[in-house]
């Protein structure tokens, strides 16, 4: 009999011990699958093949920090990457990839010009997606898409951010021309603009048109004709791949025009500025990009600044602080659901990110709370001098 | 054009006219300067094309490699600009041999194969710049600094360089093709392969010349490109398109006719950005070029293809 009960006593620690092994193993953190639509091939390459891998750095940096936590289980992040090919139909094709093939239901991107072809595709799906960049085209964004979200500054935040820096660096500038690559952005973006540059007391030049250029220009001597024709005290580009701006800079120099130029220039080491366009060009110019060495950055964002490869040409976390603020928003929801993420986001007014703290807006523009705002650093260039980490210039809420 | 000047009704006629004077001599260098990049990249590409019937869709890509290595030798090692544009086109020849040799030669006639091995060849040039040199933009430095300024106007000296340059190349171009015992060996090949291969005309040694130089002055076109505008990985793929319709323009077998082609190129591509806003431009330049094949299928001065 004792020796029955021996059994039963060693057979039950086995279970137990069995048991307390798989119940280790259901404690192991979960893959939390987020899918990624970026421009790994064509012209936009060069700027998202460095945020692609920003933003993987960004996840590792989460799953490191013991990843997502939602409703008492830990979550890892596993990035599902599709090329967007620099093209609506190229980011179509990656998004039905995304949603048929890898069951996504999270996505980040594409860029704005690219989202008129697959927000409808998202939003039929129910998938939560979210741009690092927006033309505030209702297109992309609006009150019929109600999962479309951006979580970086649009077109419309840059704007308001380089007219501040116009104000602050150059304040006799009186007459001014926007400039925007032909990517839809205009007929959207101009309306919204041409307000807020007549409150701070700017006179619009071209009828109050922007100066359009093809997105795969290569020789800006044209449009450098047009600049140089209205010759503008100040000219604002909030929307640009780095070839436009060194060729618009470098272009209104050669033919002696020295207006005052303010200009996106994401990605961005400002010491680039100078190799790209010569000392010379690079006078009257400020541009919204990032330096390594910004003392004014968040904690978070120096962590990561210190896992960059020494030999990156420059970093991007734009499409990282849209995981960041993704995660963010999940924890705070407390759940993976799609409506429950989308409904948190609405009801909060700031969320963390890479950047630190953004507010939330976009109800007037976007006819929901889906934006939120970041404050921007910028550079000065003045006789091939460069000012660098100025104070950051924060745009508001998106309105 | 005068649209964007005239409605500053503010401004007097006589500032209008200053204005639009300095658009046109503005417009026009860029015409010019635009035509000498496509006529020199163009050169090359129907070389090879009109002699041996070879269709070298990497010919964009050997153009961005030779911007972005000299790119390497000028602004990263800091060798003399002029230096290293000769070091640039030295090197740049001796791939043509190679290419001529190893990628052309084994498959002349064979449309489906050049293709495949054209897009081999894009795909490790593109590959190899952004490994070496990173995919980042970059300007190589001016070959001539400063402005011209002549009154109310101004022209970077760069541009009238560039132009000046582009031009004496071309003329040297045209006096080997018409003068030389290799250029007419090259015209007797391009008008009849097999009749001058038995004329005694060493045909693989033409067409490694004829390579070589191809690859040369599309390395003298992307350093130019470079340091007038901005290098990127892909700017081949734009400047492959322009080739394509200039090459259509020209007519097969024609020489000339890609010289004035590349001007016509230049001056609509100069001009319509102006006159148009946007993409639309392109389209435009595109859609023109379409009727002008509607009227001329087989090109300006060259023979139809069948």
């Amino acid at each position: 009999m004792k020796k029955y009960l021996l059994v039963a006593l060693v057979l039950i620690l086995i279970s137990t011990m069995i048991f307390s092994g798989c119940s280790k193993e259901t404690a192991a953190p979960q893959t939390l699958k987020i899918g990624v639509l970026a421009d790994l091939s064509g012209f936009l390459s060069v700027f998202y093949l460095e945020a692609t891998h920003d933003m993987q750095l960004t996840a590792d940096y989460i799953n490191e920090k013991g990843g997502v936590t939602i409703d008492g289980k830990k979550y890892n992040i596993e990035l599902v990457i599709r090329d967007s090919k620099s093209s609506p139909d190229g980011a179509l094709a990656g998004a039905n990839q995304l949603i048929f093939q890898d069951q996504v239901k999270y996505v980040i991107g594409p860029i704005a010009f690219e989202g008129a072809a697959t927000t409808p595709l998202f939003e039929q799906n129910k998938v939560l997606h979210i741009f690092n960049s927006t033309t505030t085209s209702r297109l992309e964004m609006g009150p019929d898409w109600p999962y479309a979200f951006t979580a970086d500054d649009s077109a419309l935040d840059f704007s308001t951010v380089e007219f501040k820096i116009g104000q602050k660096e150059f304040p006799n500038a009186k007459t001014c021309v926007m400039i925007l690559p032909d990517d839809g952005t205009e007929p959207y973006l101009m309306p919204s603009v041409i307000p807020i540059l007549q409150s701070m007391g700017y006179t619009i030049l071209n009828d109050g048109k922007a100066i359009l250029y093809p997105n795969d220009m290569q020789d800006f001597s044209p449009i450098v004709s047009k600049l140089n024709s209205l010759n503008p005290d100040i000219m604002f580009q909030p929307e640009a791949a780095p070839p436009a701006v060194y060729g618009i800079l470098k272009g209104m120099r050669a033919v002696g025009n020295d207006a005052v130029y303010i200009a996106t220039l994401f990605p961005g080491d400002p010491n680039n500025v100078i190799a790209a366009v010569g000392a010379e060009a690079a006078t009257n110019f400020a541009c919204l990009n990032y330096t390594k060495d910004d003392p004014g950055y968040p904690q978070i964002l120096k962590d990561l600044i210190t896992k960059l490869s020494p030999n990156a040409p420059f970093f991007t976390f734009t499409l990282g602080n849209c995981l960041m603020v993704l995660t963010n928003v999940m924890k705070a929801a407390n759940s993976l659901d799609v409506d429950k993420i989308k409904t948190k986001w609405e009801s909060m007014d700031t969320i963390e990110g890479v950047y630190g703290k953004g507010t939330v807006g976009g109800e007037k523009t976007f006819g929901a709370r889906h934006s939120v705002t970041w404050p921007e650093p910028y550079n000065k260039f003045m006789n091939g001098q460069i000012f660098k980490n100025l104070p950051w210039i924060n745009p508001g809420p998106t309105p | 054009m005068a649209g964007y000047i005239l409605c500053h009704s503010s401004r007097s006629f006589e500032y209008d006219l200053v204005f639009l004077m300095e658009i046109f001599i503005q417009t026009l260098t860029n015409a010019l300067v635009l035509a000498a990049v496509y006529i020199l990249v163009s050169l090359g590409f129907a070389f090879l094309f009109n002699m041996l019937g070879i269709f070298n869709v990497a010919h964009g890509s050997i153009y961005m490699a030779a911007g972005y290595l000299g790119y390497l030798f000028i602004q990263a090692l800091g060798i003399n600009q002029w230096i290293g544009l000769i070091i640039v086109v030295v090197l740049f020849a001796g791939l043509g041999l190679f290419l001529e040799k190893f990628c052309f030669r084994p498959f002349i006639g064979d449309f489906n194969r050049q293709i495949m091995i054209g897009v081999a060849i894009i795909a490790i040039l593109e590959t190899s710049v952004n490994i070496l040199i990173g995919s980042q933009m970059y300007i190589i430095p001016t070959f001539v600094e400063g402005i011209l300024k002549a009154g109310a106007y101004s022209i970077a000296w760069d541009r009238i360089a560039a132009f000046g340059l582009g031009g004496v190349l071309l003329i040297l171009v045209i006096l080997f093709v018409n003068r030389s015992r290799w250029g007419q060996q090259m015209q007797a090949i391009t008008q009849n392969m097999e009749g001058a291969a038995l004329q005694g005309i060493n045909i693989h040694q033409i067409s490694a010349i004829v390579s070589a130089l191809g690859c040369a002055l599309a390395a003298i076109a992307g350093i130019l490109m470079g340091s007038l505008y901005t290098l990127d990985p892909f700017m081949g793929d734009g400047t492959l398109i322009k080739i394509l319709i200039l090459i259509i323009l020209a007519g097969v077998g024609s020489f000339k006719g890609v010289i004035y082609m590349g001007l016509l190129l230049g001056a609509l591509y100069a001009t319509l950005p102006l006159l148009i806003q946007g993409a639309a431009s392109d389209a435009v330049a595109v859609a023109i070029i379409l009727v002008i094949l509607l009227i001329r299928p087989q090109g300006f001065f060259g023979h139809e293809v069948s």
